[in-house]
């Protein structure tokens, strides 16, 4: 084993045992979304450390937990919109089985995401693959960085390394919708962009339409606040406040064209939102994936 | 369609291989949306996920939350368990010991600060862990490998993990510079892997 690769299995370890640093954490969190080399070596070290579980003294709990998540699940069942009913499914074609799979090949995905084209095909895997592995590139960059306290990463992530759920949208289609997911996976937001073309040009940077179809959690005192992460060290270009109500949508004119910013983010701020670029911590992002034009 | 696992067993009754395949059973069925089957899993890793959390929470009412959030977790999540990365004990207490870690980490404070770190001793351990052995060699794969430590590295490891917790608490209750735990848990962790690869 290369001392790369030591130092990469003992962060490994460390993640394992709940000791990065918060900022490693948050890293290595996104990383177990995404990368399966990272994936496996945390398994690995979860299954070496786990006999030690073996000297805790198992307790029963009181049988009322077990009814408080069953009237949990229940509830859930009543009140859920499916995501689905939300959008046009003309516009959208869900994400096949087999497009999941060979694009992100992840045991805990975070965020399912739908898009279509105007043609109504769906993405080529290898052009999203394509993006993704650029996606991995980058965070394992971040990662080695961090891992080697190296302080200027600007440019890697404007918004800082929060949690993430992954989404990726294409720019060159007329529709594409991802689902903004919370830390604990639960969908939040649904975002759907309209290419320029479908309004006639009127607006030529195209518009995005968020949907509410969750609880996204946040004081009297704070509003969620859309950014567009704009590519290289471009900064960040805030969008506007978005609704919080499930069932509630507002649509954007996007300040700057989607094919110059890299990810849409959102952010807690304190009530009225801020000018940007400085900005509070974000609860979710969606990469946008740039397609090939041919495909 | 329900489908319920014949007369579920706690795993004190012995873990081994056919409960690991209940479990997997389980699992993919919850996944399928089957909350029978989510009660019988209940039934069968409640208390070991409840012990668990208790020991890292240190709160009953704390734990009691912390498991009621775990089981809702297993059940939107089920579907991503899967047995290639690891037996699905393993995966259920991760996702437990992972969120009691979380609660603790938002609530930046712990009920009952006094840290007590457990001495390791495999002699006193052995009935106990036979009994949730996933594999029995997995155990004594970890005691042998623990032995070869030194005790305050033992002590580290086991309070980190079983214990969650911090360095620095961990620094202070054994009065020992920060760096030194760091540096300890850090050998040790390397030592770990290298005796287990043996």
């Amino acid at each position: 084993m290369s001392i790369e690769e030591r130092e990469w299995d003992l962060a490994a370890a460390e993640y394992v045992l709940g000791i990065s640093s918060d900022e490693d954490r948050k890293v290595f969190d996104r990383l177990y979304q995404i990368d399966e080399d990272w994936i496996t070596r945390v398994h690995r070290w979860e299954s070496r450390l786990d006999p030690l579980h073996k000297s805790t003294v198992p307790v029963n709990p009181p049988a009322y937990v077990l009814t408080q998540v069953i009237a949990r699940i229940n509830s859930e069942k009543t009140v859920a919109t499916p995501i689905t009913d939300l959008l046009d499914s003309s516009e959208l074609l869900l994400t096949e089985r087999g497009d999941d799979a060979s694009i992100i090949n992840q045991p805990r995905p975070a965020t399912q995401v739908a898009s279509t084209r105007n043609q109504g095909s769906a993405p080529s895997s290898s052009s999203v693959i394509t993006s993704l592995e650029q996606w991995r590139e980058r965070a394992r960059y971040w990662q080695l960085a961090t891992l080697m306290a190296v302080a200027s990463l600007v440019g890697v992530a404007v918004l800082g390394p929060d949690y993430i759920a992954r989404q990726y949208a294409q720019p060159d289609i007329g529709k594409t919708v991802a689902v903004l997911q919370s830390e604990e996976l639960q969908p939040l937001w649904t975002v759907t962009y309209s290419a320029p073309s479908d309004r006639g040009g009127t607006v030529s940077t195209g518009r995005v339409s968020i949907t509410v179809v969750g609880e996204p959690q946040l004081t009297a005192e704070q509003d969620h606040q859309l950014w567009m992460v704009l590519s290289g060290e471009a900064g960040v270009q805030s969008v506007g406040l978005v609704p919080n109500v499930a069932g509630e949508s507002i649509t954007f004119d996007l300040p700057v064209g989607i094919e110059e910013a890299t990810e849409f983010a959102i952010s807690i701020e304190s009530l009225g939102g801020v000018p940007g670029p400085a900005h509070g911590p974000v609860v979710t992002r969606a990469f946008i994936v740039k397609a090939r034009s041919d495909i | 369609m329900a489908t319920v696992i014949d007369n579920p067993q706690p795993l004190n009754a012995g873990d081994t291989p056919p409960l690991q395949a209940t479990l997997e059973r389980l699992l993919n069925t919850i996944a399928e949306g089957d909350q029978i089957a989510l009660e019988s899993l209940f039934e069968v890793v409640s208390a070991r996920l409840f012990g668990l959390q208790l020991r890292i929470l240190k709160d009953r009412e704390i734990a009691e939350d912390a498991l009621q959030e775990t089981f809702f977790k297993i059940w939107k999540n089920a579907s991503t368990f899967d047995a290639k990365h690891g037996a699905p004990m393993t995966w259920l207490n991760s996702l437990a010991r992972n969120h009691a870690l979380d609660v603790l980490r938002r609530s930046g404070t712990r009920a009952d600060v006094s840290v007590k770190l457990a001495d390791f001793n495999p002699d006193t351990w052995r009935n106990s862990e036979r009994d949730f052995a996933d594999t029995f060699e997995d155990v004594e794969g970890l005691n042998l490998c623990l032995q070869e430590l030194s005790s305050d590295t033992q002590a580290c490891i086991i309070g980190l993990y079983c214990d969650g917790y911090t360095q620095q608490e961990i620094s202070e209750s054994l009065q020992r510079p920060i760096g030194t735990v760091k540096s300890w848990v850090r050998r040790g962790l390397a030592s770990l892997r290298e005796c287990l690869e043996k």
